[in-house]
């Protein structure tokens, strides 16, 4: 005969209970009345079970029973407030800096970039950044304190990593004033020769950052036209994925060690093949891939955290290409369209440093996929006849972190080592009508990407009149939110708002410009609409912010 | 050395090092001890709630274990994340003790034990329905919902 669970002193009961996911919680709550009265009376039980359904990770140092019962309120309170979308105060800041399109939001670090020389072309450059760390509670304006940060050189993108190490990087390109040819282009009016670099900084000094033996990183040379580059950072890693003009030399993917300032891996990414990346696992990333109009998953076995880089210098690969694991087909084309442009987006990253309180859990985070595809065989003529592409068409999608992780589970088996010579790929309708959600028109990502956290993704429709307002949206992918909705709306628990709205029925965008046949996906989610309209031009959102812009002449 | 009485009255001979793993023990062998009273060693230690299995079970754990320093918190990380492969090969040993040893090991005060018996029990109930949850740790089924 078991001894009864009932015999062990309550706060063993407890240390037990607090283990359980919301399911066994609510298994156990069934059973009798004292593990009931525990479960529905403990702090502690009740945090774990509402950061269960939140998707949240639970602050973990040993709290006090205070402590955990003011979380329990701050968490309830966020998801509540969340769910209605109430917003308790609001705080305005007027940026003193024509922006450039560099941006960036991280863990309360809110960064814009200051839009520069131009080097005689249409494009913007960014010259210095400025970032702001973002009020909690609302805060007069004057009280918003804007930083500037200047490394002397144009400024191609910035990665943060602010919670663990404090630390901005930012790629950089500058004239290469040693090169002879660099400087017979010069005097033609077209510099040839670019130096790129990578400046390891501390965000709250500006300074060098200590920790790096290099605080200024040589990428390497290229040609001219515009460059671009994507950075994460995962602990004491870099990874970057540098864009050359599409005549030029290939892209790569390159990883550093920013402590010892050691090159890891420099890929071959062809050209033009990706234009961004997101991290699926802490050695693991996915790619859409341009040319076969696909996700690619491609493990990266230098981000394993396994060897200790300060002591042992790795030794520099020869260049390797990019080789998926796994690929994911996207919806079949048109013959002459093609996928020209992508970003995406998924926040929290895999392994990120813990924020102060309640981060969503990066496994269980959504990944936004904003695709831009083209029609090559349209030929329209431009401003003095020049032959223009037919017109860009954009689209987003929203897929589980989770998901894609089962998906690679399930091609490849659990040890994703080697990349096999034929990878696996997986047609569209076997993967994804069940998985994604689709958007098209005012309902996707505009300007910015960053409209996603955790399974959260906010929205406003952008292409309005100046002066005309609109509602802003949020999206909760969490699968437990809508069932509950669900159930709560049944049970008419809930008063039914317009407001408010269970998405589960199946969606089908009928672009026959783009695709072969209609895209169906079913992927469910719960969406509340602003009780009030706002005139933002675009919004961001993190944790627990909704930042909306405002744009003056 | 020390003598463990255990509830099946057998007599278990421990080093001391292993067991002061226990804050039960631990106390018990700090406490002033009057020669008058008998000879320590041959009186032993009673252990009433603890039966010769379970014992011998945490006797393993605690030798296992023995260099390390003590450790009086209860921690509580992500279930098994940080778990290492000999203390969960452990625990997973054997599931039905583990409920023992939790009770056990709270007994006899050995917080990192409690932990991981926590965490066991906590796995077992993973996946379960309430019936299930009240015929594995004999709880007598009073609510309806």
């Amino acid at each position: 005969m078991a001894p009864g669970l009932l015999s062990l002193p309550p706060e063993i009961i407890i240390e037990i209970l607090v283990q359980l996911s919301y399911l066994s919680l609510f298994a156990t709550v069934c059973t009798c009345r004292t593990l009931r009265a525990i479960i529905t009376t403990s702090p502690r039980v009740q945090y774990a079970l509402q950061a269960s359904l939140a998707a949240v990770t639970p602050a973990d140092e040993s709290p006090t029973l205070d402590h955990v019962a003011s979380r329990l309120r701050a968490l309830r309170t966020r998801e509540k407030n969340w769910s209605k979308l109430h917003f308790t105060g609001t705080t305005e800041s007027h940026v003193g800096h024509r922006t450039s399109g560099i941006y960036d939001l991280t863990a309360g670090v809110y960064l814009l970039g200051e839009s520069g020389w131009s080097d005689g072309d249409s494009a913007t450059t960014t010259k210095a950044i400025h970032y702001v760390r973002l009020p909690s509670k609302p805060t007069p304006s004057e009280e918003v304190q804007w930083k500037r940060i200047d490394v002397g050189e144009e400024i191609i993108d910035v990665g943060l990593n602010v919670v663990e190490h404090d630390l901005i990087v930012i790629a950089t390109r500058a004239l290469d004033t040693t090169s002879p040819s660099a400087i017979h282009h010069t005097q033609s009016g077209t510099p040839n020769f670019w130096v790129l670099r990578l400046h390891l900084l501390s965000l709250s000094t500006g300074a060098s950052h200590p920790l790096a033996r290099q605080p200024v990183l040589y990428l390497g040379r290229a040609g001219a036209g515009n460059h671009r580059i994507r950075i994460e950072i995962i602990g004491q890693l870099i990874i970057l994925l540098i864009l050359h003009p599409p005549d030029r030399e290939g892209d790569e993917m390159v990883v550093y060690d920013w402590f010892t300032g050691d090159l890891l891996m420099r890929a071959d990414a062809g050209r033009g093949i990706y234009t961004g990346f997101t991290l699926l696992t802490h050695d693991t990333i996915v790619l859409p891939n341009h040319r076969a109009n696909c996700l690619d998953i491609v493990c990266m076995p230098w981000l394993s955290p396994a060897p200790d880089w300060t002591s042992n210098h790795a030794p520099i690969e020869p260049i390797q290409e990019i080789k998926p694991i796994l690929s994911l087909e996207l919806p079949p084309l048109q013959p002459g369209v093609r996928l020209v442009r992508s970003t995406c987006r998924g926040e929290p990253n895999p392994h990120a440093p813990r924020q102060p309180l309640h981060p969503s859990s990066a496994e269980n985070a959504i990944v936004i996929f904003k695709l831009f595809f083209q029609d090559r065989t349209i030929r329209t003529r431009g401003p003095y006849g020049i032959p223009l592409a037919g017109p860009v068409m954009a689209f987003a999608f929203v897929v589980h972190r989770r998901a894609l992780c089962e998906l690679m589970h399930l091609a490849t088996g659990r040890e994703h080592t080697g990349a096999a010579p034929d990878h696996p790929s997986v047609p569209w309708s076997i993967w994804g009508p069940q998985r994604t959600r689709w958007f098209e028109g005012e309902d996707i990502p505009g300007h910015w990407i960053a409209t996603t956290c955790g399974q959260r993704y906010v929205n406003i429709p952008e292409d309005r009149e100046p002066d005309e307002r609109a509602c802003i949206y949020v999206s909760d992918f969490n699968p437990l939110t809508v069932k509950r909705f669900i159930w709560e709306t049944e049970k008419r628990v809930r008063e039914l708002a317009n407001r408010t709205r269970a998405v589960t029925e199946r969606n089908v965008l009928h672009a026959a410009s783009v695709w072969k046949c209609p895209i169906v996906s079913l992927l469910p989610y719960v969406y509340v609409a602003s009780r009030e309209q706002y005139e933002y031009q675009s919004i961001l959102v993190d944790e627990g912010r909704v930042i909306g812009m405002k744009v003056s002449d | 050395m020390v003598v463990l009485i255990t509830s099946d009255d057998e007599r278990i001979v421990v080093e001391d090092d292993i067991a002061k793993r226990s804050g039960l023990i631990r106390d018990l062998l700090a406490a002033p001890w009057d020669p008058k009273d008998g000879d320590r060693e041959y009186m032993g230690i009673e252990l009433p709630i603890v039966s010769s299995d379970v014992l011998k079970k945490i006797l393993e754990y605690c030798e296992h274990h023995k260099e390390e320093p003590f450790d009086d918190t209860y921690e509580s990380e992500d279930m098994f994340a940080d778990i290492d492969e000999w203390d969960l090969n452990f625990i997973t040993a054997d599931p039905h003790m583990a409920f023992e040893i939790v009770l056990a090991a709270n007994y006899l005060e050995i917080p990192p034990l409690v932990s991981l018996g926590s965490k066991a029990v906590a796995n077992m109930m993973r996946g379960k329905d309430a019936e299930e949850i009240c015929d594995m740790f004999n709880i007598e089924k009073d609510f309806e919902p």
